[in-house]
Parts: structure tokens; sequence; C-alpha cells
């Protein structure tokens, strides 16, 4: 009997609970099933009109961002929702991680319908086909064409292009009056400059993309690349070329100007710090330094070996989810709020990162870094965009690392790395 | 509320119990709430899982809930309320992801194969991946026209042509029509007032407004209105591209048909492939026991599995010989009386154990920096202090093979030593003081009487803990990844692997950049032969420390 009273009570209590949680509910809840009902409404009758039920509330469009993006997006967000009625919601998730959680969340509907990525990830992404093309259409012109062709994968265009980057090399202007443009002239002013910078030279050891400059200038390549189709067979990682521009690396390493102990945050306090009259890295790291109050100035990086310093060009833009319920949305919100002067500008001045967008890049050209940078990419090779290139980070950063301890000399170290891309491209079993 | 609850039930043993003590406690009152609560949550969820069609989730939702009314509710069932939320918790967060890895370990999960077979077709033939465009495909622009009450048409004008086509679209999921069927705007009331080319409205019907389409037809990407040249779907909320849908599905033959190469795809390998291309993306599916013979046959990864396990072996023993040893010393020292400021002392000594692993193992990297690590500075002033002057202290803690092991085994031992000096405080302090004076009265040395009495008593209750500690350290992910990130790198393996690699960050590294994009499937392989290394060294070990008890718990 008691048994039975308490059961009494406890559904008693627990359906009450229910129907006040259903009560709140409701007004959430509707939409959601409205579109339902909306979709299963067209699909039937779509012989005589497409039919949809009229919702008045528009589900948001959600874009991940990261932080050097964020705050402008979400002033573009509240213009667009002024402008349509439609709320865009900015959610901050950082750079590094958007690419696995795109990968992992686009498919079970947990993805934004926006994100921000670099070009290079394009391989990976629509491999795992979670990424839509973006059709620019006749607008293509306005972008540069590096910017376009990064982006282009297969005959499609795999996002909105908005900032291009390359490494460039800033210098400490009080130590340094004129820039170097041959790495012989760095030579000589780190030799002049003697005990009194810590380290003449801040490159960030063992790192594969900053050291590309290194691999590329001399004729090195990592695929062959012709007609805007890289060909994944012809494969130039222990090239002559590679391993002459690795081998002046080398010298460096052993003359001491590289050293092996300078990581990417050992460069960087380093250089605000004063302490070296050199750095070799992007624009990702001009806020920072600009807030160190260093009296610097930015370069294009001087000529390898007599060749014209050939980095990697990295290409950022906006990529559609194709598991988005919205695309047409999301590409409207692209293409005629994102993709205009006024933003691209904003992004610039925000993140540092040189428009892609050539009406806005002229605005800001006269910026003498953003000439800088503009002059080192100009020169510059985008990261092959291709899957095969996952292959190739880990083992080349390897290669850089046995150049920088000193545990193989450059040519194996190549032929190494080599060995193990082929490896992993062709499946060692 | 606990102690009432008991009283509650004891008291009433039975159903025959007199009606008086119906009268609940607060303690009853509280669980009923409680109950309750956890009740409408669930069935506040149940609907959202209804919807996303999460069949398992939901069943195992409703049978535990009615499970864990019946136990909290029942008399008979009193003593599993206490074991419940434990049970709950422990399928949540460990057998529910064993089961998963296990599962994933049978899967060609990785880069590429990442989608489910269905979704990979509704994205092939619904989505905008693969259509087929011509290359001067223009841009066309785009109108809606609400003809009835939630009955749109759709007009689209090619801006080269100027040419208008106006119709009922039909959605991505209806078959492509053998002819277009389009309206005849020449017979219809078009009004176009500005004269830009498109139409403000047609037969009386107002075109809308381009953002009140994103609001009337949320599902606007799903149409598409077939005109001659091609198939025109929304590119943006006013505009449209021109292209073909490449790959049709047939569902009852299970085909993928290609329009481009007009020919039937094939299935190779979890992908489409067509005209002899794999057709991205490919999707996941139980492959059996591909991964695991991979593991344990294929030379590219059973090498460094082997060199990561030997050294992944040494690091956990030697790592929890001297966390054991320098604890115990610690223990003994601060155990003699005549020890001062023996407070001050252990507090110091607790900091490596209490601070954040996060915090003091990044710092201990920046430390260990060859020419800029205070480790070699400060070597370098003891070697000046003994008289060792300008002696330039190099050693290259991060980046050799050798000083790397040393470096990441002097952190784990730094970090776990405090932990083994208080459970041997504890431990020895528990040994009876009696034992150890009989020893000495029986004539036995300081040494003899630790090696025979206190040390044999001492391991009957540390062995456990040591056991604990080495798989623990076993799986140390956390030091390895953040003091070398598994460097410095063995360059000889197609796999990424480095010479502080432990068999758990080797699988991190596999699972997330192998060179091959993520390769989950064969990550959970390793984990499931981590699993069984594990279980077999904690098996034989508990063994040993059974026999231990055996022979020195009834002193």
């Amino acid at each position: 009997m008691r048994t039975r009273f308490r059961v009494i009570v406890g559904l008693v209590l627990a359906l009450s609970l229910i129907a006040a949680a259903c009560g709140d509910d409701e007004g959430g809840d509707t939409t959601a099933a409205t579109t339902t009902q909306a979709t299963t409404t067209t699909a039937a009758t779509t012989t005589t009109a497409a039919t949809t039920t009229t919702t008045e509330a528009a589900t948001p469009l959600l874009i991940w961002a990261d932080d050097t993006r964020e705050p402008v997006l979400t002033q573009v967000a509240a213009e667009f929702e002024a402008a349509t009625g439609i709320p865009v919601n900015v959610e901050l998730v950082g750079f590094g991680d958007q690419r696995n959680n795109a990968i992992q969340q686009n498919p079970t509907g947990e993805g934004p319908d926006i994100f921000i990525g670099a070009h290079d990830w394009i391989g990976e992404l629509t491999a795992n086909g979670v990424i839509e093309p973006v059709d620019v259409g006749s607008r293509g012109g306005e972008f540069f064409d590096t910017a376009v062709s990064a982006f282009s994968l297969d005959g499609q265009l795999w996002g909105l292009p908005y900032a291009i980057e390359a490494i460039a090399l800033y210098y400490n202007a009080d130590l340094v009056p004129t820039p170097p443009t041959t790495f012989e002239e760095l030579i000589t002013i780190c030799d002049d400059l003697g005990d009194s910078v810590e380290q003449c030279i801040g490159f960030p050891s063992g790192d594969a993309y900053h050291h590309y400059a290194f691999f590329g200038s001399n004729g090195g390549y990592l695929f062959g690349f012709e007609d805007g189709v890289y060909d994944a067979a012809d494969r130039g990682i222990d090239s002559e070329g590679a391993i002459e521009g690795f081998t002046f690396l080398d010298t460096l390493v052993k003359d001491g100007y590289a050293n092996p102990d300078v990581d990417y945050g050992a460069m960087a306090a380093l250089f605000t710090g004063g302490q070296a009259a050199f750095m070799w890295t992007g624009p990702w790291e001009l806020p920072n330094v600009q807030d160190s109050g260093i009296n610097y100035g930015v370069a294009k990086l001087p000529a390898i070996n007599g060749d014209t310093a050939v980095p990697f060009v990295g290409v950022q833009g906006f990529f559609v989810n194709s598991f988005s319920e919205q695309k047409a949305l999301a590409q409207t919100f692209l293409l005629d709020y994102v993709a205009t002067e006024d933003v691209m500008v904003q992004l610039f001045e925000l993140g540092q990162r040189a428009p892609a967008h050539i009406a806005s890049f002229d605005k800001v050209a006269s910026d003498p870094d953003v000439q800088a940078f503009g002059a080192s990419a100009a020169d510059g090779q985008p990261m092959p965009s291709i899957s095969e290139m996952s292959a190739v980070w880990g083992n080349l950063g390897d290669a850089v690392a046995a150049i920088y301890n000193q545990t193989a000399d450059p040519t194996s170290a190549l032929q190494t790395a080599a060995e193990a891309v082929t490896a992993a491209i062709e499946g060692s079993g | 509320m606990a102690d009432l609850d008991v009283q509650d039930d004891q008291t009433t043993a039975g159903d025959d119990a007199p009606e008086q003590q119906v009268r609940a406690g607060a303690g009853f009152w509280v669980k009923v709430i409680g109950l309750a609560l956890f009740d409408a949550i669930v069935l506040a969820v149940i609907p959202s899982l209804i919807e996303q069609g999460a069949t398992v989730a939901l069943i195992s939702i409703i049978v535990g809930t009615l499970g864990i009314n019946f136990i909290f509710l029942s008399h008979r069932t009193y003593a599993y309320r206490w074991l419940v939320p434990g049970v709950v918790f422990l399928t949540i967060l460990m057998v529910w992801p064993i089961i998963f890895s296990v599962y994933v370990a049978f899967t060609n999960w990785s880069t590429g194969n990442f989608l489910t077979k269905d979704q990979v077709i509704e994205q092939l033939t619904e989505g905008g991946l693969s259509l087929i465009e011509p290359d001067d495909a223009p841009t066309l622009d785009m109108l809606w026209f609400e003809v009835a009450p939630g009955e749109f048409k759709m007009l689209v004008r090619n801006p080269d042509t100027d040419e208008l086509f106006y119709g009922s679209p039909r959605t991505v999921q209806d078959p492509i029509p053998e002819e277009i069927v389009l309206d005849d705007l020449e017979a219809a009331a078009v009004v176009d007032a500005d004269g830009d080319g498109l139409p403000e409205s047609i037969d009386g019907v107002e075109a809308i407004n381009t953002f009140a389409v994103a609001q009337k037809i949320p599902d606007i990407d799903s149409f598409i209105l077939d005109i001659p040249g091609g198939e025109a779907r929304a590119r943006t909320l006013s505009t449209a591209r021109l292209a073909q849908t490449r790959f049709v599905w047939d569902e009852t033959t299970e085909v993928m048909f290609d329009r481009l190469n007009n020919e039937n795809c094939t299935e190779v390998d979890a992908a489409f492939s067509c005209a002899g291309d794999r057709i991205n993306p490919g999707w996941r599916e139980v492959i059996g026991f591909g991964n695991i013979t991979k593991v344990a046959t294929d030379p590219g990864f059973r090498d460094p599995f082997v060199r990561v396990f030997t050294w992944n072996v040494i690091f956990a023993v030697v790592v929890v010989a001297f966390q054991f040893i320098l604890g115990l010393g610690l223990a003994m020292v601060f155990q003699d009386p005549k020890m001062k400021f023996k407070r001050l002392y252990r507090s110091l000594l607790i900091v490596p154990y209490a601070a954040p692993a996060f915090i003091s193992l990044v710092i201990w990297r920046g430390m260990l920096n060859r020419s800029f690590g205070q480790l070699n500075r400060a070597l370098e002033g003891i070697g000046s202090f003994f008289g060792l002057l300008d002696l330039e202290v190099a050693i290259p803690w991060l980046t050799d093979p050798f000083w790397a092991k040393v470096a990441v085994i002097l952190v784990t031992v730094w970090q776990g030593v405090p932990y083994f000096f208080l459970i041997n405080s504890g431990a020895l302090q528990s040994i009876p003081k009696e034992l150890t004076e009989a020893a000495r009265v029986d004539g036995a040395a300081a040494p003899q009487v630790f090696r025979k009495v206190t040390f044999p008593l001492l391991m009957v209750s540390i062995a456990p803990l040591l056991i604990a500690s080495f798989s623990f350290n076993f799986n140390n992910f956390l030091n390895i990844f953040l003091i070398t990130g598994g460097g410095p790198p063995l360059t000889q393996y197609a796999v990424p692997v480095g010479e502080t690699d432990i068999l758990i960050s080797f699988t991190f590294d596999l699972a997330v950049e192998s060179g091959r994009g993520a390769l989950y499937g064969l990550a959970s392989a390793l984990t499931i032969f981590i699993f069984f290394i594990v279980a077999t060294i904690a098996a034989f070990s508990f063994r040993f420390t059974k026999r231990l008890e055996t022979i020195y718990g009834n002193l």
C-alpha cells in the first residue's frame, strides 16, 4: 500500500513537471516542427507547384570564427540581420580546431553553416565531403588569381577567399637601418651586430611551413603542377633544388645563424624583446609585434643562394558546410555582405592579413607592412591543397628538424622524407 | 535525507505496516521530487531523440529511466539505489567508449571515409558537390512567386540572352523529368515596370522580396527548375546556377549512374568508382579484422610499434621505480623524529603533485631548452660553484634521442615522487612498531629489519598502487605530449613516430596526423592492443600481490 502510494505520488509529480516543461518549450519547438512539415509537404505536391508553410522566424545562420575575425563578423551579422531579419550567430572557435571540428560535426548536423579556414585544408575537406563549392559567378575577377586558384580544386571553387599571407622578414629598425635583400647582406649585418643581440635571426626551428622558402627557392618542389592540377605521382621532395636549398639552411645552422633551440615562441619573444635583429615569420605575428612597441620594419624575404625566395603562400577564406540546410542563404551572406570592400578592409585591420579582394587590397596597399608581405607573397607558391599534402607536413618537418639537430645531412634527410611520403601516399600495406 | 530514508524503510519492512507510517519524512519528498525532476528531464529529451531517429539511444534511455524509477520506488531493490548512479556513469563514461572504440577498430573510419553510405549518396545526388557545369555557365537571376498560399513558382533569367524561364520547380529528390515543362510567359501578364528584364509581377502575383524568400521558403536549396541547357538551382537568394546533377541513384537496383560518362559506377573500397576515378567522399563501413591484422603484420606499423612498445615499458618501469624509491626514501627521512621543519618541507614537497600538470609541464618544456632553458644555466651555476669555472653546459634535453628520454623520465619522476612520499608515509606509520622492535631485540641490524620486516609489510599495501601507477604511466599521454611531443622524430618509418613516443601518443599521432589524414580505424585497433598489454601486465601483477598478501597479510 505504501509502495503504491509512493508510486502514485511520484508519477503525479513527474507528470505535472512534464506538463510544465512542455508548456515552456512550446514556443521554441514549433519552428522545428513546421519546418519538417514544410519539407514533407513540398515533396508530396511538387507536381503542381512548390508548396511550403510560411514560417515567420527564420533559422539563424551559424558561423564559426576565431578571435581575429569574430568581432568583425559579429558586426556584419548585425547589419545582415537589420537588413534581412535573419539572425546570424557567430561562435568563437579556434582557427586550428575548425578543420577537425567541421569534419566531425558537419555530417551530424551540429556544424556551422559557414566556417573559416586555409586553402590547404580543401583536399581533406572535400575528401570527406563536408564543404560545398562556392559559386562566385562572374565576380571571380574581383579576387587575386592566386587566391582563386588556391581555392580551386577539380575545377570547382571551394570557398570564398579573403586573405593572402606569406612569411617575410621582420627587422628591428633600431639595429638594422636598411633591410637586406640577399642572405649575404643579412649575414654581414649579423656579423657586424655580433654579440649585441642574443640571436641575430629568429627562425621557428623544425617547422616545415616556415622553411619551405629554403626548399622552394632553388627549384625544389613538392608536387608537379600543370594547368592548375597537381600531379601527386610527380614528387620533388628530394629534388636537386630542394637539396641545394636545405644545404644552405644546413650551413646557417652550422654557422649558428639558425638556432635549433629557438622555437616559434622563443623567436617571437626574442624579437619583441629586442634580442633578435630579424624574425622569419608571417603577418599573424604583426599585432603582437606592434603591441610590443618595438621599432620594427618588414621586408621581402632575402634572396637565398642568389635566387629569389619562394615562400609558401597561404590563402584563407570562408567555407560553406555541405550539410547546411541554408546554403543559398549562406552564399548570400558571403557574396553580398562579406565580399565587400568595407568588410574586407575591417577584416584586414583586425587580423593584418592582406586582403585577397583586389579593391580592398588597393585600399590598404599604402601600408608598408602590407607591401612587404605582398612582395614576398608575389614570389611565393600556394601550398598544394591536394589531400596528399597531409603526408608531406610531418615528414618535411622531420627533415627540417634533422637539419637543425644535425642528425642527418640535407641529402639523406630529404631522401628519408621522400621515402616516407611515398610510403604514406602509396600506402605501405 | 539519507538517514531519514533509511529509518523510514527499516521501520516499515512490509506492506502490512500500519497506515499511519505512510506519513513520509522530508527525505521521502526530496526523493520523489528529485526523481520527478529526473523523469521530466528525460521526457523533455525524448521528442528530440525521436526526431533524430536515434533508436538505440532512445530505447536505452527509456529502459534505463524505467529501471531507475523502479529501483528508487521499490523496497526490494533498496540496496541498489546507491549503486545506480555509479553504474550509470560507468556505462556512459567507460563501457560505452570502449564498445565504440572496438566498433571503430573494425571499420575503415578515416579521412575520405567519414560519412555513412546514405550520406554519401545524398551528397552526390542532391547536394552541390558533383554538378556538371558548362564552362561558360551564366549566373542566372532568380525570383520566386507565391501563386497560392504556400505554393511557389520560380523564375530565372539568363542575363546574357535576356531569356526568362518560369515554372513550378521540383525538389532534388524527384526524378529528373523526361521533358521540360515550363509555363508560357507569352500568355501571362508580365509586368516589368523598371525595365531591368526582371518582372515585378506575373499574372498579378508579385515577386517575393529577396530576403523574404529565405523566410518563406527555408528549404530553397532543395528546388530545381529544369530549363533548356540544364537545371537551375538557387545559388544565393536572388541568383541561380545552371548545372546538371551528375549522379543518379537507383533505389531498386542500388546502382549509381554517372551522367557525365553515361555509365554505371562500381563500388571500390567503400567509394563509388566512375569511369575509373574514385569519387569523393567515400563512406565508412565495417571491414572486419583488416586494421588488426595490419597492426600485427604490416612491417610499416609493426616495426615502429615494437620499438615504441619497448621504450614504453622502459619508461613506465623506470618512472615508477624512481618515484617509489625516492618517495619511500623521503618518507623514511620524515619518520625520523630528529627531523626539523617537517611541515614546511612537506608542504613544499606537495607542490609538484598539486600544481596543474598542464602548467608545470609547459614550464618544464621551457626550462629544458638547450640555450635558453634554466636547467642548463642552473647546471652551469652549480659547475662554477664547484670550481669548474667557465663550464658550458649545453645538454640537448629535447632534441637528442638519449637526453629527451632522460628529460621525460626526469620530469615524470619529479611529478610523481610526492604521491609516493604521501602513501609511503601512511603505510610506514601503519606498520606496528612492535614488529620492528621485536626484530631489533632479536638482533637484526637496521638494514635487515627494513629488508625482512618493513619492506614486505609495506609492499602489501603499496604493491597495488605500484601497479596502478605503472598502468597510469604506461598511458601517460600528457607528459609525453607536452614535454617532447614524442620527438625527436624517428624518420625511418612511414608513420609519424618519435624517440619518446609511447603507445598512446603514437596512437594519437596516427589518429590525427598519420600523413594519410585521420586513421581512426587503425588507431582504435592499436588501442585494443594497448588494452590487452596493460590488462595482461595488471593481471600478472595482481596475482603477484595476492601472493604477497597471503604470505604477509596475516602478520
